[in-house]
């Protein structure tokens, strides 16, 4: 199968600061790729980059086998994170202009926008203004402005911020449904959790460079877990005194213990011991998150404390919008 | 269809087809018209007449009688009459030539009927003072808010006749302060008639048969024109000159200003990165260019049609020649790419409109620059200066149309396609140089860059 993307030692600078470093991606056609790190990784930069509305400083990038997605962006559906609309422009208009940018015809345009607009409950909306919906139908549009040429690579840029929990799951059975249809997806999130549900292949951005790429059961596979969670009958144990235990938690809400094992300590020991210990309601081995694992992968690659590397990847949550264009603008400026 | 014409023909209508864009270009017809009706008025639109004493100390003797005469009611009536008379035989003339004689009386008879001259005559009471009268001591009654006296005049003893040396004396005039000056100027005219009579006078002329002999009149000058005649109108030669500046300025700004506003729309929008995954940056920026292109294409089609049957009906078509129209549309063209270019720039460098404020103001200074030299190459399209500056650039497109309108002689062909050039080399520089802003503005959100940044992102790109 040929690959959708091929990245090659691609590096991007804004002024002083390297936005993305030395990245190599290879990123073959058909299922959910995606990309996950903090604000301010480098995930928007190589996506733009990507799509060539940057150009990388060096490297190589080819797109559904051509040079550049210049050369094949009417096969590209490409969703910003910073999206909006022609706010006095019909919904229908809007989205028959983004079609014919996109090179499609112009001949049976009109029924598949109203098709497209059925798909996503807007049927009613193709004569109204972009500025009278609501921001939720807004957000459907935006959905549509970005797949209706059908294409067959489809890039969304922290396609999950700002969605309502409705529109989240009509973004996710969509994407799903793409899927199903052997279209290339790559999206970026910052948001462990929504990787994690839906996600085929895990590529992991930490400030500028890749630090993991792999299919996310590989990835689990390969974590260790080094979690028990215990929930016992009655208060009987002392589970801190069990080999292998470095330290038990006690959770307030519903009285379970995490038990930390120590390095090299064998879980299945470790549980057969607290079995043997104290009768128990529920006893398991807890498969490790997305996040404990990108904490614990760039833990060892940069040799930084598990709080900082939480930390950044929760700093999102204060971020606005924009906020990534914000300290590119910064750094443009900083220069002067 | 291409991108780039897509992205224009987008441009083009939601510029056009609002509310806005119609009462844009109207407005200023609208405007013009209320000028036009309401000129008349405030032109007539005059203190009321004065109405008190003139004092005069006569220290010649000879002048306080004719003074009294010239600034009596009937005498300063008479004269305002044959002023307006004079002036309306001349107005009847030019539109006569114009229009035909017939309709031309009629025309003007309805349009500006005699005004009401007795209600414009001040009453001036004339006050012979002792000539040995200090002014000092009697101008303290001009202080007094009452008292009738509205100024005293000091006529010197060889006012009228000669000292030993052939020189004559003058007046020396005190007037209250609040008193206007049409009603100054009626007492210092007719100040001036009395002591210029006295003196006639006094060489045993008749004044009044030497008035007579001094009236000369002009009949209506004839301008004879490459393929006619008409008659002439001052200022006619400035009238293409004008026209084509403004029409430039109005057409090339107006797309601008709509460019700038759009883009930074779109940016705020966060519209813009939507399109840019179907178009290139350049391929975005040269549709809206082209969008904005036609936007002021039909502003200088509706005005230029406008001013044309203007001329028409005024039979004034020959100052034009459709050479000129030639110019003028290629020039527009290669002035809209420039200005464009700088305004797509700066909009896609900001985030708000009132951001590009101080970006926008070395383009203004472009615009205002040609308009400053005007009359200097209205005067003399041909002078060095007038060709040294249509082949600078960035102004060279509206100095060549001015001196193309001005000049009487065709302008030599190499100084035409001189300018073309630099004009075309300046559009296509700028647009290169804002096509690099371009790129990297669009994306940018955050704290407005400053010149120098914009300068620094031409380089860098």
């Amino acid at each position: 199968m040929p690959d959708a993307i091929v990245i090659r030692g691609v590096r991007k600078t804004f002024g002083s600061k390297v936005a993305v470093e030395n990245l190599d991606l290879t990123i073959p056609e058909g299922g959910i790729y995606g990309f996950i790190g903090p604000n301010g990784a480098g995930k928007t930069t190589t996506l733009r980059m990507i799509m060539s509305i940057y150009f990388a400083d060096r490297g190589e990038i080819r797109v559904l086998g051509k040079k550049s997605a210049l050369e094949s962006k009417d096969r590209i559906g490409y969703l910003p994170e910073e999206r909006g609309l022609y706010r006095k422009m019909k919904v229908g208009a809007f989205l028959t202009y983004m079609a014919r940018l996109k090179g499609v015809d112009s001949a049976g345009l009109a029924a598949k926008v109203r098709d497209w607009l059925a798909r996503v409950a807007l049927a009613d909306c193709e004569k109204r203004r972009c500025q009278e919906l609501s921001k939720g139908m807004q957000q459907k549009v935006q959905f549509l402005s970005a797949l209706i040429h059908e294409p067959d690579l489809i890039i969304l840029d922290e396609p999950f911020s700002g969605l309502d929990p409705m529109n989240a799951r009509l973004m996710r059975d969509l994407i799903h449904g793409l899927e199903g249809e052997g279209k290339t997806i790559i999206f970026s999130t910052h948001v462990m959790q929504h990787a994690e549900q839906i996600c085929d292949h895990i590529v992991m951005i930490n400030r500028g460079r890749k630090v993991l790429d792999a299919p996310i059961g590989e990835i689990y596979a390969r974590a260790d877990a080094r979690t028990v969670v215990v929930e016992p009958l009655a208060l009987a144990a002392d589970f801190s005194r069990i080999p292998g235990v470095r330290e038990a938690v006690k959770s307030d809400r519903n009285g379970d213990y995490e038990l930390h094992l120590e390095e090299g300590a064998s879980p299945a020991e470790v549980m057969r011991a607290v079995v043997q210990a104290t009768p128990i309601r529920r006893i398991e081995l807890k498969r490790p998150t997305l996040e404990d694992v990108f904490i614990e992968t760039v833990q060892k690659a940069e040799h930084v404390s598990a709080e900082s590397v939480r930390e950044a990847l929760h700093a999102e949550a204060a971020g606005a919008p924009g906020a990534e264009l914000g300290a590119e603008a910064r750094v443009g400026v900083g220069r002067a | 269809m291409p991108r780039t014409l897509l992205v224009a023909t987008r441009e083009f209508k939601s510029t056009v087809l609002t509310k806005g864009f119609i009462i844009g270009i109207v407005l200023p017809l609208v405007m013009g018209g209320f000028l036009l009706v309401l000129m008349p008025v405030f032109k007539n639109l005059r203190p009321p007449p004065a109405k008190g004493t003139v004092a005069v100390i006569d220290r010649s003797g000879e002048v306080a009688e004719l003074l009294r005469y010239e600034l009596s009611s009937e005498r300063l009536t008479e004269l305002v009459r044959k002023r307006e008379q004079r002036q309306r035989e001349q107005a009847e003339q030019l539109v006569g030539g114009l229009v035909g004689e017939q309709q031309a009386r009629g025309a003007m008879e309805s349009a500006a009927p005699f005004s009401d001259v007795e209600g414009r005559i001040p009453t001036l009471t004339i006050e012979p003072l002792p000539t040995t009268a200090s002014p000092d001591a009697e101008k303290e009654s001009l202080r007094d808010k009452e008292g009738g006296r509205l100024a005293i005049i000091e006529i010197g003893a060889n006012a009228v006749r000669p000292r030993a040396d052939g020189t004559y004396g003058g007046y020396k005039p005190y007037i209250r302060s609040t008193l206007d000056e049409q009603n100054q100027g009626t007492i210092s005219r007719g100040v001036q008639r009395a002591i210029a009579a006295a003196r006639l006078r006094a060489e045993n002329y008749d004044p009044a048969r030497v008035e007579a002999l001094s009236e000369v009149r002009e009949e209506q000058s004839v301008s004879i024109t490459r393929t006619g005649e008409r008659v002439s109108i001052p200022g006619v030669r400035y009238i293409v000159p004008i026209a084509f500046i403004l029409l430039l300025m109005i057409s090339a700004f107006t797309g601008g200003q709509y460019l700038l506003t759009t883009t930074i729309e779109e940016k705020s929008n966060r519209v813009i990165e939507v399109l840019l995954s179907a178009v290139s940056p350049m391929e975005l920026m040269v549709g809206k260019i082209l969008g904005q292109m036609g936007v002021g294409l039909l502003i200088l089609l509706t005005y230029s049609g406008l001013g044309l049957a203007g001329l028409i009906a005024f039979a004034l078509l020959d100052v034009l020649s459709w050479m000129h129209l030639v110019y003028l549309l290629v020039f527009f063209l290669l002035a809209f790419f420039m200005i464009a270019s700088l305004f797509a720039a700066v909009g896609s460098a900001v985030t708000e409109v009132h951001e590009a404020q101080s970006l926008i103001g070395p383009v203004m200074i472009v615009l205002i620059i040609p308009w400053l030299l005007m009359p200097a190459i209205v005067e003399d399209p041909s002078s060095t200066l007038a060709v040294v500056l249509s082949l600078t650039p960035p102004i060279a497109p509206f100095v060549m149309v001015q001196r193309i309108a001005a000049s009487s002689d065709p302008i030599p062909i190499w100084q035409v396609a001189g300018s073309i050039a630099v004009s075309a080399f300046t559009a296509a520089f700028t647009a290169w140089a804002a096509a690099k802003i371009f790129r990297i503005g669009v994306l940018m959100f955050g704290k407005p860059p400053n010149l120098a940044t914009l300068l620094r992102w031409v380089r860098q790109a």
